[in-house]
Order: structure tokens, then C-alpha cells, then sequence
């Protein structure tokens, strides 16, 4: 019996939220019927004489009566129903069949944990009112056990739930308290769509009687503006019958101050050599900003001496210079500093100088006298402490026999035939990131380089078919006028620039070697790897640059040396060599400005490097990455490894250390510095107009200020008002009928005769 | 001072006096008590007006005292100056004993019946008294004796209602037997055949005779304010029936009063006079009807 009781206590569970109490209840209905057979049983006699006209009444209201007896049995059956249901507390919702398959209403509750998210006013921040709307909704829904679940995810991570679909009571609110305490809001730009889409997913997937998503953020303008898609993915939230409710976490926008880059000639930075760095800050508020200070970290240590910023007018962004002198080489850390503002986060920015005391740099040179790159070398490091470059002249075989990763890049100046053995670790070079420059001469060979380092499906390390022969270019007449080299747009000719210029103008060149006749202009264009930096007076091309792997390459059809033209003798030659090594000299080209969320991804010669790979993070942790070996050539051709390795946990903007270890385990360091999104940093907010406009007016939008709502939302479900209406209104058409079905004594006295 | 009197009419004080002599007496002198003022008190035969005399008029009218003063010779008329014959129906059918009140129609029906009795045989008037149910159970001939009150309450005593109500026989009997034209009381509550009663008033009028109906009712007949589950039980095999009163009360009233409406019907237009009567109301509503009626036919031959 009283398993019975309980099996039908939880079949009603849905519909109450006191089950147990229906049952009972609900057997009340027998009263009614008892009353009314008690009734025709119990009755008194009366000996009668007008029976007459009481047997004709009777027979012709004989239907009616039964009619308006019935009508009055259900109407009190109805009210004693109604009564229990009350009592009861039962749930309604137009979703009568999502009753039946046993579900609860679900509540999604999907979190901006993004950076901006860390916008802090008084004693809070935008987060933390989030996480109290989370645990006010969780409060409101353990007050009535087991009708409610709850999702909660979070932007950083949306397909693994915080919280997944757990049954809202006490207890959950006490694992949710602690759980909050430690939530901390990422330091990452969060796409806002892939988490609406994935709490879309997870809904529509759910067989509940009403589901709800919150969307607790910040409604940055910046995103909103950025992706005008977000309020079409909010609409087809609705299309699939969730209900949405917008929650803001901040209301009014705060000002910001944010460094939003960090830069410096790197490439040429050396021990005790100034090295000038440029710092952009950026004013996100609609008042200037004056008097900011700019504090340099250096290796953990503060600079005595801050960097006045005077003001900053509001949405401007002011660069700022200052020069720092690193006395030790290796690796250093430096980091800037602005005041505490309204968003800690973007405050700082990261910068790692890998500092050397020289710089080496390889000049390859082919021929006996190596004249040429005495030449190039006088012009790089005519005093090393000055330029902190330390160039090596070596012939081509010091290739095949010495690792090349050292050199900031590498000179291959009028080299003619190499071997395969020697042209291998070239490519390794640069591929990793390398920089190489080729200088052509009388020991070229356009057949050995045509043949066999011209590529025409895949890179290459030389960019173009030659002519068999080199060519001569005759001295400009009045018939063929103008300087010799017509520089192009590029960071390298930069400094050249200019009618003031005249240096370059009067560079001769006699002698080069024409790109081959089957190559036309217009398909080196297209390829669009190869760009061609310099054309001469006939319009030959003379120099180029394309990539190759992660590095760059550097050509020029005519010699380094005073062989072929007179450059040498000019004195834009050095700020040219000069301008050359730096720019080729960037070998790893993406830690410049590598935005925190991104994960570290790189690929190492298995052949060079063991399996091991150790990351330690801003906060001093260690991390063990095992990395997995894998095919170089996708082709499988050729029978060469990689190690390929991924670190997904850059959330913390600083300095990510990785430690790798060649084969012979002995350790190498790479330092990446990672920094805050530039994106997060505009606390612009989207007005409620503007909102409403973008969502439609059928979403509602909340703010954390007055969580009022969070009751109605939930006795909108429970049909109390409902219920006592009807009970009301039943109970009128009871009393009604009653009153009709009765006697009553008129107040006039007798029946009138 | 005149609403005082009432007080010993009432069917709740009247119903404690046991014999129905005194009762009737104290009917009836109470309402004569009551009606003391009356212009018609105590007086049957009355003065209507002087008439001169002609030849051949009886010389014992002639009024002397106004010969004395005017020296002509006038006579002075009366109305009616021959006794009234007034002859009473009383229905003693089963259907007369249900009572709800202090008193059953029958009790009042005799009551009403002996209050009229002994108040026409103080006027000297002649009283007769049918009592019939199904049939004429008792007869008494009319007469103004001293002993005829006393005969008639002996009539109305004996029987005990045990039967139904046949009303048409009786009727063409009174008719038959009431050569004189008088008044004839009808003393019932009705419940008979419709179409045999209008037969027997039509023919009773048809005589020359004053039809006075005095339909007696129980306050529950007309009201019918029962509730609760009810057995009705039909006196005079009318059969039964369990309901809910209150779910019929409506249709009940509405045949009732159709009834009722019909009676009313028939009686103004064949110039019987009606008078529904309950149970509850003072007695002498009957006797004040009687006289209201007796007012009406004076004037009716003073026309």
C-alpha cells in the first residue's frame, strides 16, 4: 500500500510540488458523492395532499433536475480539486506533454568569463555580479526542490559544462557557493556566437517542460558591432521556443587606459647597445586622461625612472618612446606597466629581448679571395660593439658540416654548384624561421639553380628561372635616362625614401644575371610568393624576397661585392646590409605579439630534438608536453619525422617558457611573450535601446542590480494565480446553482395567491 | 382597540379550544366584538326608505310618527325581511386533514363552518349542513331552530376523513334538494375533479342560487416551503413521490397557481364568488368574507 502511494507520489511529482499532499486531497472528492447519497438515503416522510401538482412538476423538470444535480456533484468534486491541487502547489505550463515524459524546466545559464568581464567598480566586479545572478537563480529554484535543473556554462568553454543539468536544491547551492569562490573570469577574447550556439545545441536537445537560457555578459559595443550575427543567433533562440533572458553585468561604461602594443628593433639589440622600444597606450573612456606614468619591469626588477605620459585625449592612442640597455646577455623579460584602472588586465605587456653579446652572422662566400664578403662584413660590423653583429666568412662547405641554427641569417654571396648535403640544412634553416640572403656572381651556375633549387610546385629557396647567361646593363644615356635600382614599396627601403636621397641614385649596375624569358613579370605577380623589390632602369627585375617555411629569403641577380656594380663605394650600401640583417634577421616573427588564448603550436626535426618538452607559465608552473611524432612530407614520400607539440593553456598573459631538449638532452630555451586581446579593452557598452533594437522586444533584457525577475520567472510556472481564479470562479457557479437549486423565502412574505 | 379582538382569532389560540361550540362562539363573538361599529350590526331586516301610501298597502307600515308631523301618510320599506336560508358544503375528504400549522384544513374548514353557523342562527337566519368525502356522509336539514347549531356541530364532530373527494353527485344533490333559491357555502380544499365541480357550480347557479367558495389551503400547499430529501406520500392514493422539494418548488407553484387561476376564472365569469383562505389566518377572514359577500348581493337587489 505504501509503496502504491509512494510509486503515485512520484508519477505526480511534475505536476506538484508537494505530491504527496494531492493524493490525499484528492481522495476528498468521495465527499461530495457521499453527501449526496447520504441525502437520497436519509430522507423524511410527509403525507401529502397536493400531489397532484407536485407529480406534474416532477415530470417536467424530471431531466433538468438530474441535469443541474450532476452539474452541481462536479462542480463541488471540481472545487474540493482545485482545493487539493493549491494545496498541492501544482505547476502549469502550456506543455502539458512534457509533463507526461517525466521532465523539469531547465535553466541554462551561459557566462561571459572574457576579459573585459574583469571590469572592476567599488568593492566588485562585472564577473562577480555575474556569479551572483547564477546563485540568486539557483536560491529562488531550491525553494522548490525537484522541479528545476541547471546548466551553467562558461564562454571560455562551452562544450564542458561548469554545471551539467544537476537538480536545483540546498545542496547544489552549497556546492555552488564553493565552486563560484574560485571562478575567475579568463584573460581571453571569447567569440560570444560559439557559446550562444553551443548552449542552442545543448537545449534543443532537452525534453523539458519549459527551458530558459541566461546570457550573463557585459553587451560590449566592440562585439556586438563586431558580429552582427549575435542577435540573429539570439532570435533563433526563440525560433526554438527558449525562452532568453539578456543579463548585463555592468551598466555604466568605465574608463580604461590600455597598452595596446609593445615594439622594438629586436633584431639589432645586443649587450650594453640602447635599445629603443615603443610603447602605444590608448585612452577607452569619454574623458582625456592626463598625468599617466609608465613603469618599466626589467627582469622582475622596476626601473628607478617612470615614462611620463602628459595626456591622452579620450578615444586617441599615444606612442611613447624610451630606450633600455640590457647588460648580460641571454633572455630578458620586460614588461610595462600603467596605474590601476577599471580593467586591470590590459594594463601590462610583455616583451621578451633575446639578447646576445654579438649577433653572428654567416657569410658564405664561393669565391677564392672572398672578397665580396669582406666587403659585406665591413659594412655590417665595422665596430661590433656598435652594431653587436659578428659576421663568419666561410666557404660553402662549412654548410654540410656545422648546425647553422645560430646565426641570425645567413649570407650566400656568389656560391656556385652546392651539395644536397649542404643545400638540406639550409632549408631546415629556413624553414624554422631563418633568414637568407643570395648574392649572384661570376661563380653562379643558372643551371645548377634552375635545376635544382627552383621548385616550381612548392617553395623554393631560389625564387626564379634564370637565363642560361648574365647580361650586361649599359650606363644610363640620354636615350635610356634615370637612376639604375627602383626601389618598391617595402620596410627595407624605407630609410630611402625621398627626393633627398641621393645616395642611391648614383648606384651603378653593369652586370646581372636576367630572369629566365619563359618567366614573364605578370606570372611572378601572381604567384604571389615572389615579390620583386627592385626593377632597374630597363625593367628587368633585380631583386627579390619570398618566403620559405617560417623564414625568409632574400635574392639579388647581381653580386654583394664591387664585381658587377659600384654600390659598394656608395654609403647607402651599409644602411642597406644593415636594414637587410634586421629584416631578415626576425626569426621568431609571432612572438612579437602573441594574444593570450592562443595555443603555442611548433613543429621540430625529430631528428634534432627528443620527445621532452617543458612549459612553464607566467605563474611559475611547470607543464610536461609530450610531444607526437609525425610524417614531415603529408605525402609520406620521404622518410623524415617532426615532432609536432600544442599547449592550449596560454590563458595568463607574461612570459611562457619553453624548455626543449636536443638530442643529446641537452636543454634549450624559447621565451614567447603572451599579451592581453587589444579587443577587450573598449568597455563601451551597447545602450538598452540599442539592445532591444538589435534582439527584438521579445527578449528580455535584465541587469543585475534588481534581481526581482528571477522570482516572477519561476511562479510564472507554478499555476497558483491560475488556480485560485478558478477555484473562484467555479466556486461563484456553485454557489450559483446552489442558490437556484434551493429554497428561499422570498422577502415579500408568502407566495402570492 | 378594534386589533385587540383579533388575538382570540388566531388559528394558534383558537386551536387549543377543544369543542368546536365554544370555539365557534368565540369566533364569532369575537368578531362581533370587532365589528361593533359596523353599520350593519345587529340587524337583518333594515329600514331602506319612505314610500307615500297608495291603496291596498298594509295599514301596519304606516309610519305615524311622521303622519304626526307632516299629516301624509307614508310607509316605511325593508329590505329583505323574510329569513335567510344559507345551506354549508363541508368537504371531510382525507386530503382536508394535512396540516403543516396549528390546525388542519379540516379543523379550520369545521371551525369556519360551525363560526358561520352560530352566526346566522343569532340572526335568526336558517342553517343546513352537507358534510360529504366521496359521498354525503351527513345531512342536515336547514332550519333556524336553537337546537340546529348544536345539530350541526354534532354532524361535523362525527366524522373522521378517511375518504376521497366525489363532489359532483353532491352538488347535483344540493341542487335537487334546495328548491329555494339561498346561498350555498362551499367549505373544501378543492383537490377533485375540475371538470365536475365547474359542472355542479354551473348548475347550482343555473338554480338561482349564491355560490360562495371558500377554497381552504395549508400555507405549505401554496408555499411548498419544503427542503431536504422528501418522501410525499399522496393522501387519497395520489401515489408517491421521493425528491428534492426545493428542485420542484417552482414547477409546483406555477401548476398550483395555474389551478388556482383557473378557479378564479370560472368563478368571475359565472358569478361565483371566491375566496382562497389559508390555514394560517385569523378566523374571521372567513366571516368577514361572508359578509363582504352578503353587502355585495344587497347591493346587487338594490339595483
Amino acid at each position: 500500500m505504501g509503496g502504491l502511494f509512494s510509486a503515485l507520489t512520484s508519477s505526480l511529482a511534475p505536476f506538484f510540488l508537494n505530491p504527496a499532499v494531492f493524493l490525499p486531497g484528492a481522495a476528498l472528492i468521495s465527499a461530495p458523492i457521499i453527501i449526496h447519497l447520504l441525502n437520497r438515503m436519509r430522507f423524511r416522510k410527509v403525507r401529502f395532499a397536493a400531489m397532484e401538482f407536485l407529480l406534474q412538476s416532477q415530470k417536467q423538470n424530471k431531466k433538468r433536475i438530474l441535469f443541474e444535480q450532476l452539474l452541481l456533484l462536479l462542480l463541488r468534486i471540481l472545487i474540493v480539486l482545485l482545493i487539493a491541487a493549491l494545496i498541492a502547489r501544482m505547476i502549469f505550463s502550456p506543455n502539458q506533454l512534457a509533463f507526461l515524459r517525466g521532465e523539469k524546466s531547465h535553466h541554462l545559464v551561459l557566462i561571459d568569463d572574457s576579459a573585459s568581464m574583469q571590469d572592476r567598480w567599488g568593492e566588485t566586479t562585472a564577473f562577480s555580479e555575474g556569479k551572483k545572478v547564477i546563485q540568486k537563480l539557483v536560491e529562488e529554484g531550491a525553494q522548490r526542490p525537484g522541479t528545476q535543473k541547471l546548466t551553467v556554462l562558461l564562454l571560455s568553454n562551452p562544450d564542458q559544462p561548469f554545471i551539467n543539468g544537476e537538480d536545483v536544491s540546498e545542496q547544489l547551492l552549497i556546492k555552488l557557493a564553493e565552486d563560484l569562490e574560485t571562478l575567475q573570469p579568463t584573460s581571453r577574447a571569447l567569440n560570444l556566437i560559439d557559446g550562444l550556439q553551443a548552449s542552442l545545441e545543448r537545449l534543443a536537445d532537452l525534453q523539458a517542460v519549459s527551458r530558459t537560457a541566461y546570457v550573463v555578459t557585459d553587451f560590449r559595443a566592440e562585439d556586438w558591432n563586431a558580429q552582427p550575427a549575435l542577435a540573429q543567433t539570439i532570435k533563433s533562440f526563440e525560433e526554438s521556443e527558449i525562452a532568453v533572458n539578456l543579463v548585463r553585468s555592468v551598466t555604466e561604461r568605465h574608463a580604461n587606459l590600455s597598452l595596446v602594443g609593445l615594439t622594438g628593433d629586436l633584431q639589432t639589440s645586443a649587450v650594453n647597445v640602447p635599445l629603443r622600444l615603443t610603447a602605444q597606450i590608448r585612452n577607452d573612456s569619454e574623458v582625456q586622461a592626463k598625468n599617466i606614468r609608465l613603469t618599466v619591469i626589467q627582469d622582475g626588477k622596476k626601473l628607478p625612472v617612470a615614462v611620463p605620459v602628459p595626456e591622452i585625449e579620450a578615444g586617441e592612442t599615444v606612442s611613447k618612446s624610451f630606450d633600455v640597455v640590457f647588460g648580460a646577455p641571454g633572455r630578458h623579460r620586460l614588461e610595462i606597466l600603467l596605474d590601476a584602472d577599471s580593467l586591470e588586465q590590459d594594463n601590462s605587456r610583455y616583451l621578451v629581448v633575446d639578447l646576445k653579446n654579438t649577433n653572428p652572422v654567416l657569410l658564405i662566400d664561393g669565391s677564392q679571395d672572398k672578397e665580396a664578403a669582406a666587403i659585406v662584413a665591413d659594412a655590417l660590423a665595422a665596430d661590433p660593439a656598435l652594431t653587436g653583429i659578428a659576421p663568419l666568412i666561410q666557404s660553402p662547405d662549412f654548410l654540410r658540416r656545422n648546425k647553422l641554427d645560430d646565426f641570425r641569417c645567413i649570407y650566400l654571396i656568389n656560391v656556385g654548384d652546392l651539395a644536397a648535403d649542404a643545400i638540406l640544412p639550409l632549408e631546415n634553416y629556413v624553414a624554422n624561421g631563418g633568414g637568407l640572403a643570395w648574392f649572384l656572381g661570376d661563380l653562379s651556375d643558372p643551371r645548377f639553380i634552375n635545376e635544382t633549387l627552383v621548385r616550381n610546385d612548392e617553395e623554393s629557396l631560389f625564387p626564379v628561372q634564370l637565363s642560361p647567361a648574365f647580361r650586361d646593363l649599359p650606363r644610363a644615356t640620354e636615350v635610356s635616362p634615370g637612376p639604375d635600382l627602383q626601389f618598391s614599396d617595402h620596410p627595407l627601403f624605407t630609410i630611402f625614401e625621398g627626393a633627398e636621397n641621393p645616395f642611391v641614385a648614383a648606384v651603378h649596375v653593369d652586370r646581372y644575371f636576367p630572369v629566365a624569358e619563359s618567366v614573364s613579370q605578370s606570372a611572378l605577380e601572381q604567384a604571389g610568393q615572389v615579390q620583386t623589390l627592385v626593377t632597374m632602369r630597363n625593367d628587368a627585375p633585380l631583386m627579390f624576397e619570398h618566403s620559405f617555411g617560417l623564414g625568409k629569403v632574400f635574392t639579388s641577380l647581381t653580386t654583394a661585392g664591387s664585381l658587377w656594380n659600384d654600390w659598394s663605394t656608395n654609403p647607402s650600401f651599409v644602411i642597406f646590409h644593415l636594414e637587410l640583417q634586421k629584416y631578415l634577421a626576425k626569426r621568431y616573427r609571432r612572438q612579437e605579439s602573441e594574444e593570450v588564448g592562443t595555443p603555442i603550436e611548433f613543429t621540430l626535426d625529430a631528428s634534432q630534438y627528443s620527445q621532452e618538452l617543458e612549459v612553464t607559465t607566467p605563474d611559475e608552473r611547470n607543464a610536461q608536453l609530450q610531444m607526437t611524432r609525425e610524417q614531415a612530407d603529408a605525402s609520406g614520400d620521404r622518410e623524415e619525422f617532426v615532432w609536432k607539440a600544442s599547449f592550449a593553456g596560454t590563458n595568463e598573459p607574461g612570459v611562457y617558457r619553453l624548455t626543449l631538449y636536443d638530442s643529446d638532452q641537452n636543454p634549450e630555451e624559447r621565451w614567447l611573450a603572451y599579451n592581453p586581446p587589444l579587443t577587450e579593452s573598449s568597455l563601451k557598452l551597447l545602450t538598452q535601446e540599442d539592445l532591444e533594437g538589435r534582439v527584438g522586444e521579445d527578449v528580455a533584457i535584465q541587469s543585475y542590480e534588481d534581481l526581482a525577475w528571477l522570482q516572477q520567472s519561476d511562479s510564472q510556472q507554478e499555476a497558483r494565480m491560475s488556480l485560485l481564479m478558478i477555484l473562484f470562479l467555479v466556486m461563484m457557479a456553485e454557489q450559483f446553482l446552489a442558490y437556484r437549486l434551493s429554497y428561499h423565502t422570498r422577502k415579500t412574505g408568502a407566495a402570492t395567491l | 382597540m378594534t386589533q385587540d379582538y383579533r388575538k382570540f382569532l388566531r388559528p394558534e389560540e383558537l386551536s387549543r379550544i377543544s369543542r368546536l361550540e365554544i370555539r365557534a362562539r368565540q369566533v364569532v363573538e369575537g368578531f362581533l366584538s370587532g365589528l361593533h361599529r359596523s353599520p350593519y350590526y345587529g340587524q337583518s331586516v333594515e329600514f331602506v326608505q319612505h314610500r307615500e301610501y297608495v291603496s291596498g298597502d298594509d295599514i301596519r307600515r304606516v309610519d305615524w310618527k311622521v303622519w304626526s308631523k307632516t299629516d301624509k301618510y307614508y310607509i316605511k320599506l325593508y329590505e329583505e325581511d323574510t329569513n335567510l336560508r344559507t345551506t354549508l358544503l363541508v368537504d371531510l375528504s382525507e386530503s382536508m386533514l394535512f396540516q403543516s400549522g396549528a390546525m388542519s384544513k379540516y379543523d379550520y374548514g369545521c371551525t369556519i363552518a360551525a363560526a358561520l353557523s352560530h352566526l346566522l342562527l343569532k340572526q335568526q337566519d336558517s342553517v343546513g349542513l352537507y358534510a360529504f368525502d366521496d359521498t354525503l356522509r351527513k345531512r342536515v336539514p336547514s332550519s333556524s331552530r336553537r337546537t340546529q347549531l348544536h345539530a350541526i356541530l354534532q354532524a361535523l364532530n362525527n366524522e373522521k376523513p378517511a375518504q376521497k373527494t366525489s363532489i359532483d353527485k353532491l352538488l347535483r344533490q344540493v341542487a335537487d334538494d334546495q328548491s329555494q333559491k339561498g346561498m350555498i357555502v362551499l367549505i373544501s380544499d378543492l383537490f377533485v375533479d375540475r371538470e365536475s365541480l365547474f359542472k355542479g357550480l354551473t348548475q347550482l347557479r343555473y338554480r338561482g342560487h349564491d355560490v360562495l367558495l371558500m377554497h381552504v389551503l395549508d400555507d405549505q400547499e401554496i408555499d411548498f416551503e419544503y427542503s431536504g430529501t422528501t418522501r410525499f406520500e399522496g393522501m387519497e392514493d395520489a401515489g408517491e413521490l421521493v425528491c428534492d422539494p426545493r428542485a420542484l418548488r417552482e414547477g409546483y407553484q406555477q401548476a398550483m397557481q395555474d389551478y388556482l387561476h383557473e378557479l378564479r376564472r370560472f368563478c368571475s365569469k359565472n358569478l361565483v364568488d371566491y375566496q382562497t383562505i389559508r390555514t394560517s389566518e385569523h378566523m374571521d377572514a372567513a366571516l368577514l368574507h361572508y359578509f363582504n359577500h352578503r353587502i355585495g348581493m344587497r347591493q346587487a337587489v338594490q339595483k
